[in-house]
């Protein structure tokens, strides 16, 4: 079934039309913004990330954001702490099917991927492009890219503020301290039509005259690489589709830095999720949960040693089964009692097992703690304060696996939403 | 109120599938009515070997009956078994089981009534399928001849059961095929391909939108595993009229009375052939052959195959674009022996079955069948995954993306 590659010149007026029916579908993915699916987003996320700066060969994360369309496209990339801080954002040019790969510990490094349009490289050696690929000029990127190496100002700026200890930049701090100088956080990249240095949670950002754009040309994945364990998984980074009309004052994942108005025109995520783990047998390392969640507030820098007022994020509630369908169900906020149960009941869990935006998670320890070793658990994400009785404002969020067996390999995959960001389950705790 | 009929409400409220969410003709993880395990393979010379691994959970508090049908990589079914989940039931399956001859052991109420095969905890329904009778729990153990049968068809050799052959025979003594799930409404020993009595008004099948799971591809020896979210195939009951492409298209005569969404025509995946991923990236890809495909003499294939591809695109990171295919000028483009000519195949991108000239890019596929014939579209759905392997040490499994929806694929090019 072998084949030999027959290169012919005049091949690419064909090949042309084909990519540009597949631009073309990539616009209609708009038809159901609603679908938490893969198709290109107008918006990446990256639920979760942690780059272990102690060890250059110790955990990192790395991603690739892919332009689907032949036009060319500026992308923005921001980094938030894992307590929703935005820290910093660079712009990435992408020429028409453009791929662009990155790792995390660069830039925690200080250093940069090079990405220039045609106006700040007219030798096209920064960002050259194939035939069928658009290079524009954008001249407002001009003094944006190509993007230097940080300064060692912004460097140690970024690997403070995603440990958790004081930024020189801010004088206050914007995640959580583990004292493991890992650092952590989340990252989101979004189409926008020029380079600025403004991050979703700026004015200017969406709305008529906003930089940001609704193209729906960005995909994208992401690895966990631990290569100390020869550990790696990753998944699809997650896809937002937009429409600029389809969500006026209705949520959307970008609602708190819009007033809930809608302008961001982002599909929102769910607020509650499946997800199976295993904390024995084949995995010995068992069953890790990625968490991205919404706390729902603008978060600044906040003085060291506090916190930001929504923190910590409780978990409405949380059902994990056996296989055999044997429910636990954890006291939660405000009503519920403890389930009966066939088995020993674990410690209880504190209220604040998720208590960031952005968390990493291990089934079975005390922050989530489960009676068993196989099985499933259901997870509403929504603060109990946004949910029956005291009002309903679902909060979006993110679920993903990572199963892990010791030095041998791990496995990651995204959970099963069982509601859609669009018309979120509201079905948490009915009063009594 | 006592406490536990509280939790009971709780948790039923909580867990209910709300199916309303269900967004038609999009590729995404909710609960659905058939899951999809688009390609598995095990190595049956070697017990520790590579296998594939799946789970069927049930996100309903209701119990429910699925359909397991075991395919041949060219889309010959060879096995179907029953299997009963209580209520929020989850049922963990290695393949190299059933390759042993071992399925795995369910009944509903009327079947173990002790609730010894088919526990539930308390929050979950369990209940009676007189149709089981006879059916659940399945055997211990499959018979030894019909065992030898399966593991024929899935190596593309003779089968006794079957009568001649069913699947492609790589010589590697790695049984391949595919796996469907589908819910039902009784036992059954129909598969999907039925020529009636499966789907429609008095066919076997539900539009339950409420299994999930997952499938890992684990090989020990080299300390690889990898995997992804099962295929979720929602069911729109009255959504597609005759005509409309289906998962299940081929087998209902285009009348859409399966209900089933179809899946995309045309994808999009990374790939790396060295660097950190020194082991490559293999690509796992399930195609729909648009027939219905039976067991055939050996040393033939079936009708319709191999597959041949439409249009493949490579891109390396600098976008220089590379393609195999268009002969000349202005030619229709003709039936091209692709690198997938099954329905379900892995293959290494870069190896001599699958060429490409650049070392990291991204490449499009077209799995539609060129050309159409009459009465044929030749619309041709198809998923695809992406595995990258570090040798010796890690992999890395996703689903790649797909650029289109079989509700709207992309036109033939050019």
């Amino acid at each position: 079934m072998g084949r030999t590659l027959r290169c012919v010149p005049w091949k690419s007026a064909l090949i042309l039309l084909a990519l540009q029916g597949m631009a073309a579908t990539a616009t209609a993915a708009t038809t159901s913004v609603c679908a938490l699916d893969d198709r290109p987003g107008a918006t990446l996320l990256l639920p979760y990330f942690e780059v272990d700066l102690d060890h250059a060969d110790g955990p990192t994360t790395l991603f690739s954001v892919n332009n689907a369309s032949a036009m060319a496209v500026l992308a923005n990339v921001v980094l938030w702490t894992d307590l929703g801080v935005p820290t910093f954002s660079f712009p990435v040019y992408l020429t028409g099917y453009d791929v662009q790969t990155f790792n995390l510990r660069d830039l925690f490094t200080g250093n940069m991927v090079k990405t220039a349009s045609a106006a700040q490289d007219p030798g096209d050696t920064i960002s050259p492009k194939g035939i069928f690929s658009q290079d524009v000029a954008i001249d407002s990127c001009n003094g944006f890219l190509p993007q230097p190496d940080l300064p060692a100002a912004v460097r140690d700026h970024l690997r403070a503020a995603h440990t958790g200890q004081s930024s020189p930049v801010w004088n206050a701090c914007g995640g959580q301290n583990r004292g493991d100088h890992v650092a952590r956080g989340y990252l989101t990249v979004d189409t926008v039509s020029r380079c600025a240095t403004l991050t979703p949670a700026d004015p200017g950002y969406f709305g008529p005259g906003g930089v940001a754009t609704g193209q729906n040309v960005l995909w994208g994945d992401f690895f966990y690489v631990d290569p100390a364990k020869d550990y790696a998984d990753g998944d699809n980074l997650i896809r937002l589709k937009a429409d600029p009309t389809a969500f006026t004052g209705k949520p959307t994942f970008y609602s708190r830095y819009v007033n809930g108005s809608g302008a961001d025109g982002r599909q929102p995520l769910p607020p509650d999720w499946a997800a199976r783990y295993i904390a024995s047998s084949g995995f010995t390392e068992g069953t890790d949960l990625i968490v991205w969640r919404d706390s729902g507030q603008v978060t600044t820098p906040f003085p060291c040693g506090l916190k930001p007022s929504w923190y910590p994020l409780l978990v409405s509630s949380y059902v994990a089964f056996d296989e055999e369908e044997h429910p636990f169900i954890p006291p939660s906020f405000p009503f519920s009692e403890w389930s009966p149960g066939p088995k020993a009941q674990p410690p209880l869990p504190p209220a604040d097992q998720l208590p960031a935006e952005a968390n990493r998670l291990q089934v079975g320890t005390e922050n989530l703690a489960v009676p068993f070793d196989f099985g499933w658990i259901y997870l509403y994400l929504s603060a109990p304060s946004h949910v029956p009785p005291f009002g309903f404002a679902s909060l979006q969020g993110w679920v993903g696996v990572v199963m892990k067996a010791g030095g041998r390999f791990s496995v990651g995959f995204g959970g099963t939403p069982l509601s859609s960001g669009c018309s979120p389950s509201n079905q948490v705790l009915p009063p009594f | 109120m006592t406490s536990r009929l509280f939790c009971l409400l709780a948790v039923a409220l909580l867990l209910a599938p709300s199916g309303a969410f269900a967004e038609i003709c999009s590729l995404d993880n909710a609960p659905a009515a058939t899951l999809l395990l688009p390609y598995f393979e095990v190595d049956l010379d070697h017990p520790g070997g590579q296998t594939t691994l799946f789970t069927i959970n049930n996100a309903s508090a209701t119990a429910v009956i699925t359909n397991v049908v075991i395919w041949t990589d060219l889309g010959v079914p060879t096995l179907n078994f029953p299997l009963y989940l209580t209520g929020y039931d989850v049922q963990t399956i290695n393949l190299r089981d059933v390759f042993n001859g071992a399925l795995a052991r369910t009944a509903s109420v009327g079947q173990d009534p002790g609730d010894l095969l088919s526990p539930k905890g308390h929050y979950s329904q369990d209940i009676n399928f007189a149709s089981c009778n006879g059916l659940l729990p399945v055997p211990a153990a499959l018979p030894a001849d019909f065992v030898a049968s399966l593991r024929a068809a899935h190596t593309g050799r003779s089968s006794a059961v079957l009568g001649g052959c069913a699947g492609r025979n790589l010589g590697d003594n790695l049984a391949r095929g595919y796996i469907t799930v589908d819910t039902v409404n009784q036992c059954t020993l129909r598969t999907p391909n039925f020529l009636e009595g499966y789907f429609g008004p008095n066919g076997v099948t539900t539009d339950q939108n409420v299994l999930w799971g997952d499938f890992f591809y684990v090989d020990p020896a080299n300390n690889f595993a990898d995997g992804e979210n099962l295929v979720r195939i929602e069911a729109f009951p009255g959504a597609f009229k005759p005509g409309d492409a289906t998962f299940y298209g081929r087998y209902v005569n285009g009348s859409g009375i399966d209900n089933r969404e179809p899946l995309a025509t045309v994808w999009a995946s990374r790939f790396a052939v060295g660097g950190a991923f020194s082991g490559g990236t293999d690509l796992v890809v399930w195609r729909d052959s648009g027939r219905r495909v039976g067991p055939f003499a050996c040393g033939t294939s079936p009708p319709g195959f191999p597959l041949a591809l439409v249009n493949e695109a490579t891109f390396d990171e600098q976008e220089r674009a590379e393609t195999p295919f268009f002969p000349c000028i202005g030619c229709q483009p003709g039936p091209q022996v692709g690198a997938f000519p099954a329905e379900a195949g892995r293959v290494q991108v870069g190896s001599p079955d699958f060429l490409v000239p650049f070392d990291f890019g991204w490449l499009v596929l077209d799995l539609k069948i060129p050309p159409p014939g009459q009465g044929d579209n030749g619309f041709r759905q198809g998923w695809v995954g992406t595995v990258m392997k570090a040798q010796g040490r890690f992999s890395v499994g996703f689903s790649a993306t797909p650029v289109d929806t079989a509700c709207d694929p992309m036109p033939f090019m050019p």
